[in-house]
């Protein structure tokens, strides 16, 4: 029994770090109805700016705070990049695969130039703090980690629902004429909705870190998992994101512990496939994600 | 409509027959490139590693070793007055930019190919090497490589049989009989899986467990708790570098309380700083005795050129790179004769093995350096320190 | 209810300019064979004919990208097919049947993959085939009785054609599939299916009320996208001289969507200048060293946001011009 229990905890943790890194990908999904695949680039670059300096001696506070500054202004870039194009017209899906791709190829690459290819742990605030399971001990960062993904979920979703910048957002993101027609500032709003979504990256990025050693090549498979997370739960949903990437964290946390790691390795896509097969808009997605024809 | 129909059959029947003519080739029977001239702007070495991708760590780890031993030996005027020239290229872990990295290095004019990283790539670049008539030596460390009997390529070893050996007697000498195996699933693990599991049953060791492990996880203490219901009295871990602090923090939240053993890149500085006193359980055969005076100047000269930490990769490739240019002293910039220089190569005044320790080759035995020749090493409160170094 | 909009005037892409099918092919084998009388070093060589082989695999992707409108990134899936087939049965069964094996396993997996999959809208239907890349890819990795693991098989032969030997030969069959497939993309741009995949993209309900089954023609677009990443994964696997797991990962998925779109989608020359520019542009850009990836991953970007129609716009444009100043 102590032995579910353990596992569920270090599961949700583990869902919680794909559930920060999809609601990276729902948020700009929600702005401006782009899909990003550098996501992952952008919380190693909030993960690394933090270790350099707390480890140049600032506490965890000021690592974050740097953090989230420099990846805000690589959000305001890349939104500044991507709005160009965006202005005159919609982007076709897979150039936007593409042109994140690329994107994530450059960060990646400019990363381990700048930082090395080691990988690198941001010392937690609650490292050496556990809380017992039996005989098992679970890290405290693992609670700070859920934690951390429900004050980044809330304050998407309030910021969404909440306010009028949320509102033109979601506006851009449906139609791009249609929110023209009806006043909206499409190229503003889509550099708020690439910032938005960096400083998500960012924070997640920085909480990441403490549990999962951080190198320039850890982007893609970070930047994937968000993305399955995003996906099982329906793309255009924050909640979605937070119940995809606790759901595949619970899957192959089950699935490593009491059957073996290859079924492990399997469980995410294979969870992505059936979800997706039974409901094409994901768990919380509506029924609009099949085709009509 | 007829004809069109009439013409697309008859393209598919001519491409079919053109297809059937043709046969599967085996052979290599293309002539080898130009052994290369000594050229006035120095002699050139390949260096093949997987700078991008999954294995990017260690390779920058043994690119800085590289350039530092390449420095040392142009400050000290060459070879034989000629400067080296590394020309140092990324294989990406593939296997088939590893295999076109051979063409462009017998190309280039490249005297030999030191690298690469993954067996892999080693083992599909082994028809090229041989093809081009170039002599390389790789850190790869999968018996495989060395059952291809290549004449061309050289093993710095240890291989994981080397290793393997050297664990069943330690394991032997600590009363230590039921081990669980964990190997990583990127292809260093998966490679050693069978050749632990058959290693240590042949050692009288059977496993009680044998699973899997990927080296991005955040949390490994699942797998771990299995090891430790599974009744073993030791964990053999099979991976490279920083897994280990995850493993070493997976085994703090379980409990585990048995002894982990690792392959020699567990030296990794990586893992002291990730994992710190959770480590202290983590034991491992190094191929490098920092103890050794010759280990000791390079850490110096290391930390002036670098800082931090030599990991045992870079004193490794430090190794190679001073392997190759002795042969180019003795021989000069000649493949052929370099190759047959290399299979009587033997030196004890490397920087990896024990203590007079000797990394030897023969028309034999292409690894240099064989299991016995490696020092069990041990964490201890966050750093490592020597248990059997004789 | 389709999200891509036409990256070319459709006019242009759906004129049935038949000369074409015959020039093509013949371009091909008439530039491969001077490749030949040049005699480029074994490097050069080899790269040529890993563009070739990557030209041969994207040119179903570029049916699937260019005429029907979809975007998978899994087609690792069917490299890795065609390449372990190569594999497996070459030496024993010769080539004909090795290549005809990993062609078939390829269109049966699509075609499950396709009717299951091919509902779903466009960044689903791309996040579900990334999905199955990773699941063949675990596959591949742990089913070692066949696979053998990640020790991959080696010594698996290559294509020996016209009495030539090693890469050359390789070089030749390459080109000599490439033509055949190029005839065949072109065949099937003015024929009813094609023209069915190029209506069903544009205007699935119009499409429909004229008698097209869409969901068909997707799956027929998908599966030809198999067939030909079956046919590049044996040329690879012949190459590299063996088949590996990470050789068949995502990153080569990547590489098959970028070539038709950073080319331009749909453009009969997309599969081999695409291929030029994904493959033989970083072999080439090495003497950047580390700022390699970084100069690749801008161009990408570039391309994407503001050449959304890839190389092809470019060469439209200064033939226009040609054109307009001639007239």
């Amino acid at each position: 029994m102590n032995q579910l229990i353990y596992f569920v905890i270090i599961g949700l943790g583990i869902g919680a770090v794909y559930a920060l890194a999809g609601l990276g990908v729902v948020t700009l999904f929600t702005g401006s109805g782009l899909a990003n695949f550098a996501q992952g680039d952008l919380m190693v670059l909030g993960a690394l700016v933090a270790v350099s300096v707390t480890s140049a001696g600032h506490g965890y506070v000021a690592g974050l705070l740097a953090a989230v500054a420099v990846v805000a202004v690589a959000g305001v870039l890349l939104g500044a990049l991507f709005t160009l194009p965006m202005r005159h017209r919609r982007m076709d899906v897979d150039v936007v695969i593409i042109g994140t791709l690329g994107v994530a190829t450059t960060m990646t690459t400019l990363a381990g130039i700048w930082w090395g290819r080691q990988p690198q742990r941001l010392d937690s605030p609650l490292a050496g703090v556990f809380v017992p399971v039996g005989e098992m001990r679970v890290p405290a960062h693992y609670v700070l980690l859920l934690v951390g993904a429900a004050v980044v979920f809330g304050l998407v979703r309030w910021f969404h629902r909440r306010t009028d910048i949320g509102l033109q957002l979601r506006a851009v993101a449906s139609s791009v004429p249609a929110a023209r027609d009806a006043g909206v500032r499409i190229g503003r709003m889509l550099v708020v909705a690439w910032t938005i979504a960096a400083l998500v990256g960012g924070v997640a990025g920085v909480l990441v870190a403490s549990v999962l050693p951080i190198a320039p090549e850890s982007a893609l498979p970070l930047g994937v998992n968000g993305f399955a997370a995003a996906i099982i739960g329906g793309l255009a949903n924050p909640a979605g994101a937070v119940l995809g990437g606790l759901v595949v964290g619970l899957a192959e946390t089950l699935a490593g512990g009491y059957l073996n790691d290859t079924v492990r390795q399997s469980v995410a896509p294979l969870v992505l496939l059936v979800v997706l097969v039974l409901r094409p808009g994901g768990l919380l997605g509506r029924a609009r994600g099949a085709r009509t024809v | 409509m007829r004809t069109r129909r009439i013409v697309h059959a008859a393209i598919a029947f001519l491409a079919a027959t053109a297809l059937a003519a043709c046969s599967t080739g085996t052979d290599s029977s293309a002539s080898p490139s130009a052994a290369p001239a000594a050229a006035d702007a120095g002699i050139t070495i390949g260096i093949d590693l997987p700078l991008t991708g999954a294995s990017a760590a260690p390779a920058e780890n043994m690119r800085k070793g590289f350039e530092l031993r390449a420095k040392e030996i142009n400050d000290a005027g060459g070879v034989n007055g000629t400067p080296i020239v590394l020309d140092i290229q990324d294989d990406a872990g593939d296997p088939t930019t590893g295999v076109a990295l051979v063409d462009r290095f017998a190309q280039s004019n490249a005297v030999a190919i030191v690298g690469t990283y993954n067996s892999p790539v080693v083992l599909a670049q082994s028809e090229a090497v041989a093809r081009a008539q170039i002599p390389q030596l790789v850190f790869a460390i999968s018996s495989a490589i060395t059952r291809q009997n290549n004449p061309w390529v050289f093993q710095t070893g240890p291989t994981d049989l080397g290793q393997i050996d050297g664990i069943v007697e330690w394991l032997k000498s600590r009363g230590l009989t039921k081990p669980a195996i964990l190997t990583d699933t990127t292809a260093f693990g998966s490679g050693a899986k069978p050749v632990l599991e058959q290693g240590l049953t042949e050692g009288g060791l059977t496993p009680v467990l044998s699973d899997t492990f990927a080296v991005d996880a955040a949390d490994l203490s699942a797998v771990l708790l299995k090891a430790k219901q599974s009744g073993a009295d030791h964990v053999i871990a099979w991976t490279v570098g920083q897994p280990y602090a995850t493993l070493a923090k997976g085994a703090q939240q379980v409990g585990l309380g048995l002894p982990i053993i690792g392959t020699a890149s567990a030296a990794d500085p990586a893992v002291a700083r990730l994992a710190g006193d959770a480590a202290d359980n983590l034991f491992f055969q190094d191929s490098v005795n920092r103890e050794k005076p010759q280990v000791k100047e390079v850490v110096e000269r290391w930390s002036a050129h670098f800082g931090g930490t030599v990991p045992s990769d870079a004193l490794v490739a430090h190794d190679m790179l001073t392997v190759i240019t002795d042969g180019l002293r003795a021989v000069g910039p000649d493949r052929a004769k370099l190759r047959d220089f290399l299979e009587t190569y033997r030196n004890d005044t490397l920087l990896t093995g024990r203590i007079d320790g000797v990394w030897q080759y023969t028309p034999q035995n292409h690894v240099g350096l064989v299991g016995g020749n490696l020092v069990w090493k041990q964490y201890d409160k966050g750093t490592i320190k020597v248990v059997d170094g004789s | 209810m389709t999200t891509i909009a036409p990256a070319a005037p459709a006019r242009r892409d759906v004129s049935p300019a038949r000369h074409w099918r015959w020039t093509q092919p013949g371009l091909l084998l008439t530039g491969g064979a001077l490749v030949l009388l040049i005699d480029p070093g074994p490097f050069d060589l080899r790269v040529i004919t890993l563009v070739v082989a990557y030209a041969v695999a994207a040119t179903g992707f570029n049916v699937l990208v260019g005429f029907a409108g979809i975007v998978s990134i899994g087609n690792s899936v069917f490299l890795a097919a065609g390449g372990y087939a190569w594999a497996l049965l070459a030496t024993s069964y010769g080539p004909l049947v090795a290549l005809l094996a990993g062609v078939v396993l390829a269109a049966v997996i699509a075609a499950l993959a396709g009717v299951l999959l091919l509902r779903l809208r466009a960044y689903y239907f791309a996040v579900a085939t990334l999905a199955l890349g990773t699941l063949g890819t675990v596959v591949v990795r742990n089913w070692t009785a066949v696979t053998n693991g990640d020790a991959g098989i080696t010594n698996v032969g290559y294509i020996k054609v016209f009495g030539l030997s090693g890469v050359p030969s390789i070089f030749v069959a390459a080109v000599v599939l490439l033509a055949l497939v190029s005839f065949l993309q072109e065949a099937l741009r003015t024929s009813p299916v094609g023209q069915a995949m190029i209506i069903g993209r544009y205007d699935p309900p119009a499409a429909e009320g004229i008698g097209v089954s869409v969901a068909y023609t997707r799956v027929v677009a998908f599966v030809l996208s198999a067939v030909t990443a079956a046919l590049g994964g044996a040329l690879i696997a012949q190459l590299a001289g063996g088949a590996f797991p990470d050789q068949f990962a995502t990153t080569s998925a990547i590489s098959l969507l970028v070539i038709p779109i950073i080319a331009g989608r749909g453009w009969r020359w997309a599969p081999l200048v695409g291929a030029a520019i994904v493959i033989a542009l970083p072999e080439y850009l090495r003497f950047l060293a580390e700022y390699r990836l970084v100069v690749y991953g801008a161009a990408v970007v570039l391309v994407a946001l503001f050449l959304p129609g890839g190389v092809h716009q470019v060469v439209r444009a200064v033939a226009e011009r040609l054109g307009r100043s001639r007239g």
